[in-house]
């Protein structure tokens, strides 16, 4: 079914957040940052910028009110440490809010700003991982000794003497590059204050409005019954967008300080230094392996940099505790011990994007299963081949404690493998002036997880629920109001199929509405690929409710048992006796007491209901990748030729936005692997805060993308449905190093580190042929 | 990202625009396709005082012949000189790398040769087929070589009171090639080779220009390279040596995208890439 | 005050504004015609998600000044359909070439301007033209489907 959004957003008739019309008196901000990654304040001087007309300057002097916040629990593992909203005495990462310039337009704020003089004494700056970790090094913050935010250690049991017993163990360290997840809209919030009636309302470019209201409310002592968050059109997120920022703290307290609407747009070079960064990691793999291929378990070493505060409410072991937790994929073993860290650095925090973990840590995981098919001359299809997981191990639990429903992983690869023509490969490969590659990537991907998944990670302040209101109006159209919010995955359309289902009303005639706390139920939000199973969970549940309120008014007009009642296309009928029907629009009017013949006895009036779901388990997706690529020779730059997925993510509500979202999520593991990084100096500064430095993937980088599907109904869901969306980043990062390190497979190179760089493939080249 | 504020003043001939320059020299800045100089704007990179917009000066357009070369107005669109018939094949071919489309419909030739970003695909053209350059102020007109033009990253001959009028092209030898290389398909250049040549009857190389991107913080002319490959058959085994004499001693830049190591080996590659290319297409018509 | 007078043609409709001199035309257009359906990516001309049409020629509105326009005739993404959508905007729908919608306006300006130069792209062709278009939902598959789906709708 083609997208019922796509009309407005073709037309230009979208509202992003700059789009919205901000109110007569609007305060526009600017917000200084910090142009040192360590440095104590010594004093700020605002008073040429408050010289020029209409402009207001705000530091942390005027919000001493505001205690700072507290992103970690204090769990087993963390070492909570305090973020301010707004810098007083230190600042800990070049783009830390300092003060918050306001003016009538964005062009005079920008003018303020750089009037203000801010008095810095630069500190020794703690940039990455290994520095964090160095003996000796400086604290970035005096509550985390070693700089250490969070740990966690696990063995399972006898894990030691299999380790010790194993014939084979194969060590490798993988390294990721930080990179920023680069939605094409930055973030923005606009801010307005009712002072009589004592409410603010926030517009702002969120994933994550209920939460957004919560850390609101605490953060501000403002009572959620006070506060509206509502998130406009958004123009991608992939979880950038779904961490809380002080951005938006300020503007809501800066409305309610000053009783003017205050909005801020953030431009390209806020985004890079004040959204969060990702994947700087660090995985240490030791694996364990019978002589005929057959996995005896993994110890890893994991370290991820959070940067200089956890973020909100990821908090910092977002991507440490990810790590080992997502690592063991679609195979089969069971010793597994592994000790996996935060660490706190004097750079931009972390959090979640697409993948968060797992696109690295499957980078190792199959870079590991590549290296021991070449010592063992094992093929490598055939090396995992012995230890995918089969339809006969299921129901299963991983290492890691994770339950896995079902998945098709050996036709999975079966099938990318035919779809990719693995076996032809050599004949593609007939240029003499480029080496080609190709690499297989089995992954599997955890999705749509409920409370006790977050509970279990210790984050007690996402839900993990979510929730669907369901209204069907007295002309029989619908309206659902669902907790999600979409950043372009396609809700309208999904959800109002998944509703259509069962309701017996056309999925164009139920308008979804997400992102207005106002107005929908409270839920999580979306991200790590959880609308279709949690939000659609809500979705079903409240459109099975409706549609056996309407069975039941129906059987009474009909004079039939709403068993027998069939709902479809408008009307609904008796089975078995044609010619016997009622419309949907008959069946609502008497629900609103519009109609002669009332209501069956006992039955509330109106067709309107709220339901909740909590998933139970995630539900785990998989897919095979195989990409393929080549290198030229002299200039050892790297094409991708050909790309091929297979996936299952369980029954697909909408084929078509299943593909979409895996071949976006392709395009975010590419970018990393070939061409994107965050680069700092070794003082923290950074390097890359343009779209010129920091190169993104175009048209010319990404490949078509051949896709295949098997749809293996999830046992735990309700429709069957699993999570998709951030599968096509987790396979292609492992899949495309791999088909670089074939390509490379006659060179003294080892490819263990992303992004992969034409000078470091050329460099192995030359050499090799110097020879 | 706004601009800090100027005055915009869009003078209509070259007399006035000439006349804005004079009186404010340093505190102006001459905007021309606004591709290079708005981002330098809004980063507030750049802070002028007064903006000569030179978008609606009369006789800064035109691509003609003239006394045996081609004359190439500096405003004029690189869309526009790409396409014109009478542009050389490598200079068209130059622009072609020289960004998106709707970078190259407001971009003009004088401008990304006023710039001179040492990445621009334009200048080691220019460089390429001995370019001279007019340049025009208060004192009057002066022609300055390509080869004397480019002096460093973002620094040119052009006085603060001068502006850049036209650029002459003399006729081009009878082959061509330009390839460039970046980190993705389509970047900003790490390393280019241009190069022009002609073959005698037994395809020996009996003229040769090679000009070079990334070689150096500007784009460099390679004149061991030439001489080591005039009256030469070009094989494997010339053209390796000829990268070799002609690359040494070249101090590339090292920066984000790439080490100075990188781009030598790089350099050497495209060379010979650049000259077998050109001596494989068909010879143009004078 | 470094302000100036501008009359311009924007989706056939005219208008004159008194604007400040460094006012870009992408906030010209976005907040003064509150024709907010072209996009800022970036703001220094690299996402192209800022693209507009201007005498016949794509540019990106974040690299101009409104000023600079002055006597202009522009389109914006507001100004290619009627009642019915654009045959591209209807190609990009049949193809979910869309998914946020930001990067979009950008894309059909650059579309309609290549198919109208080049009514039957290849392939290597659509993505040569629109490189300078970035995208960070759909990874391009859907949209070269769409162009070449579009240049059939606008032959037909």
């Amino acid at each position: 079914m083609l997208r019922l959004e796509d009309a407005r957003l073709l037309r230009g008739q979208a509202r992003f957040l700059d789009d919205i019309e901000a109110p007569a008196g609007t305060l526009h901000a600017v917000f200084l940052r910090s142009p040192h990654a360590h440095a104590r304040v010594l004093g700020i001087d605002a008073e040429a910028a408050r010289a020029l007309a209409g402009v207001t300057v705000l530091t942390a002097a005027d919000f001493l009110h505001l205690p700072p916040l507290s992103p970690d629990l204090p769990l087993p593992g963390f070492a909570p440490v305090p973020r301010p909203i707004l810098c007083a005495d230190t600042v800990r990462f070049v783009g830390d809010t300092v003060a918050l310039v306001l003016a009538t337009d964005p062009y005079i704020a920008e003018d303020a700003a750089e009037l203000v003089l801010v008095d810095y004494e630069p500190l020794p700056a703690v940039v990455t991982l290994e520095d964090a970790l160095a003996e000796g090094a400086a604290l970035v913050h005096p509550q985390a000794p070693g700089n250490r935010l969070f740990q966690n250690i696990s063995a399972t049991e006898g894990f030691d003497a299999a380790f010790a017993a194993a014939p084979h163990v194969f060590c490798e360290t993988f390294t990721a590059s930080r990179v920023a997840t680069v939605s094409l809209e930055p973030r923005g919030c606009l801010a307005c204050h009712d002072a009589g009636l004592g409410e603010t309302t926030l517009f702002s470019s969120t994933q994550v409005p209920h939460l957004l209201r919560n850390t609101l409310s605490t953060a501000l002592g403002i009572p959620e019954s006070a506060l509206r968050v509502v998130a406009p059109d958004v123009g991608g997120g992939f979880g950038m967008k779904a961490s809380v920022y002080p951005e938006e703290l300020l503007a809501v307290a800066a409305a309610r300080l000053l009783n003017r609407p205050i909005k801020w747009v953030g431009d390209r070079q806020d985004d890079f230094l004040a959204s969060s960064h990702a994947r700087d990691m660090r995985f240490g793999v030791e694996m364990a392996m019978e002589a005929d291929g057959t996995l005896i378990g993994f110890r890893l070493d994991v370290i991820a940099n959070a940067g200089a505060y956890p973020g909100i409410p990821f908090g910092s072991s977002i991507e440490a505790g990810g790590g080992p937790r997502t690592f063991p994929g679609p195979y089969r073993f069971r010793h597994y011990s592994f000790r996996t860290r935060a660490v706190t650095t004097h750079t931009t925090p972390s959090g979640p994007y697409r993948g968060v973990a797992a696109p690295v840590g499957f980078m190792a995981l199959e870079g590991m299963m590549d290296r021991a098919a070449a010592a063992l001359g094992l093929d490598r299809a055939e090396i995992r081949r012995r230890n995918l997981l089969r339809d006969e191990d299921y129901p299963f639990t991983n290492a890691s404690g994770i339950r896995y429903d079902n998945g098709p992983h050996h036709a999975l690869l079966d099938r990318a493998l035919a779809l990719s023509d693995y076996a032809g490969f050599a004949t593609r490969d007939t240029d003499p002036d480029r080496l080609r590659g190709i690499g297989i990537a089995c992954i599997t991907e955890q999705t749509g997880q409920g409370s006790a998944r977050y509970r279990a990670r210790g984050l007690l302040r996402i839900p993990g629920i979510e929730g669907a209101r369901l209204k069907v109006e007295p002309d029989g159209s619908a309206v659902l109001f669902v907790s999600q919010t979409t950043q372009g995955q396609g809700h309208m359309t999904t959800f109002a199929q998944m509703a259509a289902e069962s309701l017996g009303i056309a999925a164009e005639n139920i308008i979804v509405q997400e992102g207005d706390t106002a107005l929908t139920p409270y839920g999580s939000g979306t991200f790590a690929s959880r609308s279709v199973v949690a939000g659609g969970g809500a979705v079903i549940t409240a459109a099975e409710f409706i549609a056996a309120k309407m069975k039941r008014i129906a059987g009474h007009i009909m004079e039939a048992d709403p068993a027998d009642i069939v709902l479809h296309d408008g009307v609904a009928e008796v089975n078995g006796v044609p010619g016997l029907s009622v419309t949907i629009e008959e069946i609502a009017r008497t629900a609103h007491a519009m109609r002669p013949i009332g209501m069956p006895p006992g039955e509330t009036f109106g067709l309107d209901t709220t339901q909740h779901w909590d998933q139970p388990f995630s539900s785990v997706s998989a897919a095979c990748h195989v990409a393929e690529i080549s290198i030229h020779r002299r200039t050892g730059q790297v094409k991708v030729e050909r790309y091929s997925i297979t996936h299952d993510c369980g029954r697909m509500v909408n084929p078509m936005i299943v593909d979409g979202q895996t071949h976006g999520a392709v395009l975010q593991g590419l970018g990393p692997v070939l061409m994107e990084r965050m680069l700092h100096d070794s003082e923290g500064q950074v390097l890359t805060t343009t779209l010129l430095d920091y190169t993104l993937p175009t048209m010319l980088d990404m490949p078509d993308i051949a896709m295949d599907h098997i749809e293996t109904p999830s046992l735990d869901t309700l429709g069957g449905v699993k999570g998709v969306a951030e599968g096509g980043t987790i396979g292609a990062v492992p899949a495309l190093v791999n088909a670089i390190a074939h390509a490379m497979r006659g060179h003294d190179i080892n490819i263990r580190a992303i992004p992969v760089r034409p000078e470091t493939l050329l460099r192995a080249i030359t050499t090799k042929d110097c020879r | 990202m706004k601009p800090p504020p100027f005055l915009h003043a869009a003078p209509r001939t070259v007399a006035e625009a000439i006349d804005l320059l004079a009186e404010h020299g340093d505190a102006a800045r001459v905007l021309a396709g606004g591709q290079s100089l708005m981002p330098l704007l809004v980063m507030r990179m750049a802070r002028p005082s007064v903006l000569v917009d030179l978008n609606r000066c009369a006789g800064l357009s035109a691509i003609e012949r003239a006394d045996g070369a081609l004359r190439i107005g500096a405003m004029a669109r690189q869309i526009d000189v790409q396409r014109a018939p009478q542009t050389p094949p490598l200079l068209a071919m130059a622009l072609g790398w020289a960004g998106p489309r709707a970078v190259r419909n407001r971009g003009t030739l004088g401008g990304s040769m006023a710039h001179a970003d040492p990445s621009a695909e334009a200048p080691a053209a220019a460089l390429c087929l001995d370019a001279v350059m007019v340049l025009a102020s208060r004192q009057g007109q002066r022609l300055v070589p390509a080869a004397e033009f480019f002096h460093d990253a973002l620094v040119t001959a052009i006085a603060p009171d001068e502006m850049l009028l036209e650029i002459r092209i003399p006729p081009a030898h009878p082959r061509c090639h330009f390839v460039e290389t970046g980190v993705r398909q389509a970047d900003l250049a790490m390393a280019a080779i241009a190069t022009d040549l002609a073959l005698d009857g037994q395809g020996r190389i009996s003229a040769i220009r090679i000009a070079a991107i990334g070689a150096a913080n500007r784009p460099i002319r390679l004149p061991l390279a030439e001489q080591a490959l005039l009256g030469r058959t070009p094989t494997p085994t010339t053209l390796r040596e000829a990268a070799r004499v002609g690359l040494a001693g070249a101090e590339p830049p090292s920066d984000l995208i790439a080490s100075a190591a990188h781009r030598l080996a790089v350099l050497a590659g495209l060379l010979e890439e650049a000259v077998l290319g050109a001596c494989h297409t068909e010879a143009r018509a004078a | 005050m470094n302000e100036a007078e501008i009359t311009l043609t924007v989706n056939g409709q005219r208008h004159t504004r008194r604007v400040p001199m460094r006012m870009l035309l992408s906030d010209f257009l976005r907040h003064e015609l509150r024709l907010t359906g072209t996009h800022v990516g970036c703001g220094h001309g690299v996402c192209g998600a800022c693209t507009v049409e201007i005498d016949g020629a794509t540019a990106r509105s974040c690299l101009m000044l409104a000023v600079q326009a002055d006597g202009a005739a522009i389109t914006t993404v507001e100004g290619l359909a009627g009642p019915a959508l654009h045959p591209v905007q209807q190609a990009f729908h049949e193809h979910h070439a869309l998914q946020c919608g930001y990067c979009t306006p950008g894309f059909l300006a650059a579309t309609i301007e290549l198919l109208r130069e080049n009514p039957d792209p290849s392939e290597a062709e659509i993505r040569e033209a629109l490189h300078g278009n970035i995208c960070r939902c759909t990874g391009y598959v859907n949209i070269v489907h769409a162009v070449r789906r579009a240049a059939e709708l606008l032959r037909a």
